[in-house]
C-alpha cells in the first residue's frame, strides 16, 4: 500500500496526462475521457474498501473459530450443567440411602432401649427378692428372647452403620466434579477477560448493582453473599429480640 | 405441650422434609404431612385442621413468605402457628418475616437443640397468651 505522497504524486501525474489527452480531443470525447479516468479511480477506490473489508472478515473469522470459544459454548458449558446435575442427583441419593439407614436404626435402638428398661425393673425386683416363683420364670425366659433379639439387633445397626458409612461416597465423586466445573468457570473467566481485553473496553463493575440484580438466595457462604446476611441462628436470634419479636 | 398435634411440613427438597420430620418424631411428633411448595400447601391448610406449620422460604411455585402471608390474611388460618425454617439470612428477610406474623425463625444449617427450643418456645407463648 503506498504512502500517501506516493499516491498524491501519481494520481497529480495521472491528471497532468488526462489534461494533455483532453486537449487533443474534442467535445464529447473530451467528457468521455473524464468519465473513463473517474470510473478507473472509483473502481480502485473500491478494490481498496474490498481488501480491506476481506482483511476484517478474515481476523473476525479467525477470532470466531479459534477454537476455545465454540468449544466452550459448544461443548464444554452443556456439559457443565449436566456435571451439576450429576452433583444434585448424588448428594440427593447418598441423602436419602442415610435417611432410609437411621428410618430402619431408629425403631430397633427404640426397641432395644424400652426392651432394657423393661427388664432392668424386673430384674431390680429381683434383686429385692421381691419377685416369686413364677414371675422369675417369666423374666428369665424373657432375658433369653432379649439376649437372643440383641444379638440380632446390634448386627442390624452395625450393617446400617456400614451402609451410612458407604454412602460417604458421594463426596469424593461429586468433589471431582465439582473440581472439573470449578476449572472451567475459570477458563470461561480469562476467555471474557481477553475479550472485554480485545475490544478495548475497560469495564467498571458495578458491584452493587450485580449483588441486588444476581439471585443472592441460598445459604450463607462466608465471602461470597455477606452482604446483609445475619451470622448464625444467635445473630437472628437477637436481632429478632432487638426487633421486640 | 400436646404431642398429638397436627403438624404440616412444607420444604421443595424432599431429603430436608424427611431431616424435619424424623427430628419431629424423636421429639414426640408423630402426626406429621409434608408438602413440596406453598402452593400445595395452602389447600391441605385451609381444608386440613392444622396445628403448626413448619415452611422453607425459598420454594419455586410459591415461596414461603407468601404462605405466610396467605395464612395470616385467611381468617380460618390467622392464629396458626408458623416456624419458617430456611436458607434465607438477610436481615431484610428476617424483618420481613417478623412483620408477616411469623412465629419463630430458624436458619440453615440448624441443630435437633435449636428445632426444639423454638417449638418449645412458641407453644409457650401461645400458652402464655391464652
Amino acid at each position: 500500500m503506498q504512502d500517501i505522497a506516493t499516491r498524491v504524486a501519481t494520481k497529480k501525474s495521472e491528471l497532468k496526462s488526462l489534461l494533455a489527452m483532453m486537449d487533443q480531443v474534442e467535445g464529447v470525447e473530451a467528457l468521455n475521457l473524464l468519465d473513463e479516468f473517474v470510473k478507473g479511480h472509483e473502481a480502485s477506490l473500491f478494490q481498496e474498501i474490498g481488501k480491506l473489508t476481506r482483511q476484517l472478515h478474515d481476523s473476525l473469522s479467525t477470532f470466531r473459530v479459534d477454537g476455545r470459544i465454540v468449544d466452550l459454548a459448544e461443548n464444554e458449558i452443556p456439559n457443565a450443567k449436566e456435571r451439576l446435575k450429576y452433583v444434585m442427583a448424588t448428594t440427593e441419593q447418598a441423602a436419602q440411602k442415610v435417611i432410609n439407614a437411621i428410618e430402619h436404626c431408629v425403631p430397633i435402638s427404640v426397641g432395644l432401649h424400652e426392651a432394657s428398661i423393661n427388664l432392668l425393673e424386673k430384674w431390680t425386683k429381683f434383686t429385692r427378692r421381691e419377685m416369686d416363683v413364677a414371675e422369675f420364670r417369666l423374666m428369665s425366659q424373657e432375658i433369653e428372647v432379649f439376649l437372643g433379639a440383641a444379638t440380632d439387633d446390634s448386627d442390624r445397626l452395625h450393617r446400617s452403620l456400614n451402609e451410612m458409612l458407604m454412602a460417604q461416597d458421594y463426596q469424593d465423586l461429586t468433589g471431582q466434579v465439582l473440581k472439573q466445573v470449578i476449572d472451567l468457570v475459570a477458563d470461561v473467566e480469562a476467555n471474557l477477560v481477553n475479550l472485554i481485553k480485545i475490544t478495548g473496553e475497560k469495564v467498571a463493575v458495578d458491584r452493587k448493582r450485580l449483588m441486588k440484580e444476581q439471585q443472592n438466595t441460598g445459604p450463607r457462604i462466608a465471602g461470597v453473599n455477606d452482604d446483609g446476611r445475619m451470622n448464625g441462628q444467635d445473630d437472628v436470634d437477637d436481632l429478632l429480640s432487638s426487633l421486640g419479636f | 405441650m400436646d404431642k398429638n398435634i397436627k403438624i404440616l411440613v412444607v420444604d421443595d427438597f424432599s431429603t430436608m422434609r424427611r431431616i424435619i420430620k424424623n427430628l419431629l418424631r424423636d421429639l414426640g411428633f408423630n402426626n406429621t404431612a409434608e408438602a413440596d411448595d406453598g402452593t400445595t400447601a395452602l389447600p391441605m391448610l385451609q381444608n386440613g385442621n392444622y396445628d403448626f406449620l413448619i415452611t422453607d422460604w425459598n420454594m419455586p411455585g410459591m415461596q414461603g413468605i407468601d404462605l405466610l402471608k396467605a395464612v395470616r390474611a385467611d381468617p380460618k388460618l390467622a392464629t396458626l402457628p408458623v416456624l419458617m425454617v430456611t436458607a434465607e439470612s438477610k436481615r431484610d428477610q428476617i424483618v420481613e418475616a417478623a412483620q408477616s406474623g411469623v412465629n419463630g425463625y430458624i436458619v440453615k444449617p440448624f441443630t435437633a437443640v435449636t428445632l426444639k427450643e423454638k417449638i418449645e418456645k412458641i407453644f409457650e407463648r401461645i400458652n402464655a397468651s391464652a
